[in-house]
């Protein structure tokens, strides 16, 4: 069992390593794992950022329209 | 016709930088190709250009490929200056690692994305920013993580980390790596505070265990994708996390410089309108400003329509110069962190990637106002040594001549034995006069100091 460990280790490498990905830099194995390990994250606060700013605007188009009410001429 | 590889451009096997006659040319390959037209059609080009982020190019004539594998030639604007990530100084790099991630962000907007993010992708044209590899555009592949993600965190993420929360100094660091810090190695060195951030914890941390544990993690990734807005997230992440990280203002033995300068405002505006005077009849397009600290006088010289290069050995200091350049929106003059002692040497492969700090030039005008009694008697070089290395890298030089009976001069040498018997007036003339015409020479009223104008009797 103990001397299967080292070869199929490396054949688990050799097929999920993004060998084919693009680009001719190397990605690192745990860099390129790591980071689809976390996509979940990065794509929440990605849409959280995106939220946020739509409520941010909507919040200064309120206030802008309402000066704009206010201040403006009858 | 005179045909040069750049020494850098060998990795990226889709291209090629070369100059011809000395212009600068870049061939893509047929795989490059498509990728290229994405990039003008998809407006990308158009929108990083107009914000002064990548540099401008024209398409050329066939007739100026380098060879037969060239599908398209390009005429990119040449950059007055290269500079390397361990020359600049903190905030040079970190505008540098925001600008890669702006382009990131751009780029995958228009459905591209930045096949890697070397720090060697940029350089600064005066105080600016500006990424110079129009290579580096991909079309992007769907769920695809990010390639470059892992060559960013090295060459921008790591180190800055560890400038801020050790020392600016370690910047030099990238002397050494070229390739970005390695993680384990910027792990080791930060302080455990900075398990504490989260950012770092990830960015740098986890992914650092990530090397050690690949097997492990590549598995549990299995199956999973990375979508734009994932990409887009981890960008904006990153961005964070760069954006965050500040030294401490601990100051260095040159910040404050002419706040502690041994002689009087008189002097030293005498000293300045002896300098302009000397500058305007030396002339020339090209200034290196040695030992350039705040940057009075490397103002004076941009102010003349020079371009310069003003450099500094303190990397605090040279930090506080790029600041103010940025703050008051000063063209013209890139600040370099530049020990004379010990310059920059050539780097990479065949020594061929990275040129020697010292060969690119030579200047049209040198300037070393009070450097030479740093060099001859804070580092020991003979005056002969230093004027034969100023005839090397400039044309005309404006130097000042510090005696011994300067307030600073006296303070340098109180505790040391003096062995300096040829640093006097007459000792440096006769060094600077075997290399130097002597044009003119000036007392700073009100010290004991002088300026000299010369022309390297080679030029």
């Amino acid at each position: 069992m103990k001397s299967l460990k080292g070869p199929s280790l490396l054949c688990v490498l050799l097929c999920l390593s993004p060998g084919d990905a693009f680009g001719y830099i190397d990605p690192g194995g745990g860099s390129y794992a790591l980071q689809l390990l976390l996509a979940g994250l990065f794509g929440a606060l990605f849409a959280l950022k995106v939220f946020w700013k739509s409520v941010k605007a909507a919040i200064l188009g309120w206030f802008s329209r309402g000066k704009k009410g206010s201040d403006g001429p009858p | 016709m005179d045909r040069r590889e750049a020494g850098s451009s060998f990795r990226d096997p889709d291209g090629l930088v070369y100059t011809l006659d000395g212009a600068l040319y870049r061939q893509l390959h047929a795989a490059a190709l498509p990728h290229y037209r994405r990039l003008m059609d998809s407006g990308l080009y158009a929108a990083l250009t107009g914000r002064g982020w990548l540099v401008e190019h024209r398409e050329a004539g066939p007739e100026m490929r380098f060879d037969d594998r060239a599908r398209l030639v390009l005429a990119p604007r040449p950059v007055p200056f290269p500079s390397y990530p361990h020359e600049w100084c903190f905030h040079q790099l970190k505008d540098a690692a925001l600008l890669t991630l702006d382009i990131q962000e751009e780029a995958l907007r228009r459905g591209m994305v930045l096949k890697d993010a070397s720090a060697h992708n940029v350089l600064f044209d005066g105080p600016r920013p500006v990424f110079i590899d129009t290579g580096s555009f991909e079309t992007l592949e769907a769920d695809r993580p990010w390639a470059a993600y892992r060559q960013f965190c090295r060459h921008f993420l790591a180190p800055l980390a560890l400038m801020a929360a050790r020392d600016v100094r370690l910047g030099r660091l990238l002397q050494l790596h070229p390739d970005g810090l390695p993680l384990d190695l910027a792990c080791r060195l930060l302080p455990r505070r900075t398990l504490l951030r989260p950012s770092l914890l990830l960015h740098l941390h986890a992914q650092s265990a990530s090397q050690r544990r690949g097997a492990a993690w590549t598995g549990r990734s299995r199956g999973r994708r990375m979508g734009l807005s994932a990409l887009l997230g981890l960008a904006g992440h990153l961005r964070g996390a760069v954006a965050r990280l500040e030294p401490s203002r601990s100051g260095s033995a040159w910040s404050g410089y002419y706040g502690m300068r041994s002689y009087s405002d008189r002097a030293f505006a005498d000293k300045r309108a002896t300098v302009a005077a000397f500058m305007d009849r030396a002339g020339g397009r090209t200034c290196w400003d040695l030992g350039a600290n705040e940057g009075v006088f490397s103002r004076l010289a941009a102010g003349r329509g020079m371009a310069v290069v003003a450099v500094d050995a303190d990397p605090v200091v040279v930090d506080g110069h790029y600041l103010a350049l940025r703050r008051e929106g000063v063209e013209g003059v890139l600040p370099l962190v530049v020990d004379l002692l010990d310059p920059p040497p050539a780097g990479g492969w065949a020594g061929e990637e990275r040129r020697p700090f010292l060969s690119r030039g030579p200047a049209d005008l040198v300037l070393a106002l009070a450097l030479v009694h740093h060099l001859a008697l804070g580092g020991n070089v003979p005056l002969p040594r230093i004027a034969r290395l100023f005839a090397g890298i400039g044309r005309r030089l404006v130097v000042e001549f510090v005696p011994k009976e300067d307030p600073q001069v006296r303070e340098m040498l109180a505790f040391r034995r003096d062995i300096f018997d040829g640093y006097t007036a007459e000792g440096f003339e006769a060094a600077f006069g075997a290399c130097f015409r002597i044009e003119e020479r000036a007392a700073v009223e009100g010290s004991t100091r002088t300026l000299y104008r010369m022309t390297a009797l080679t030029a």
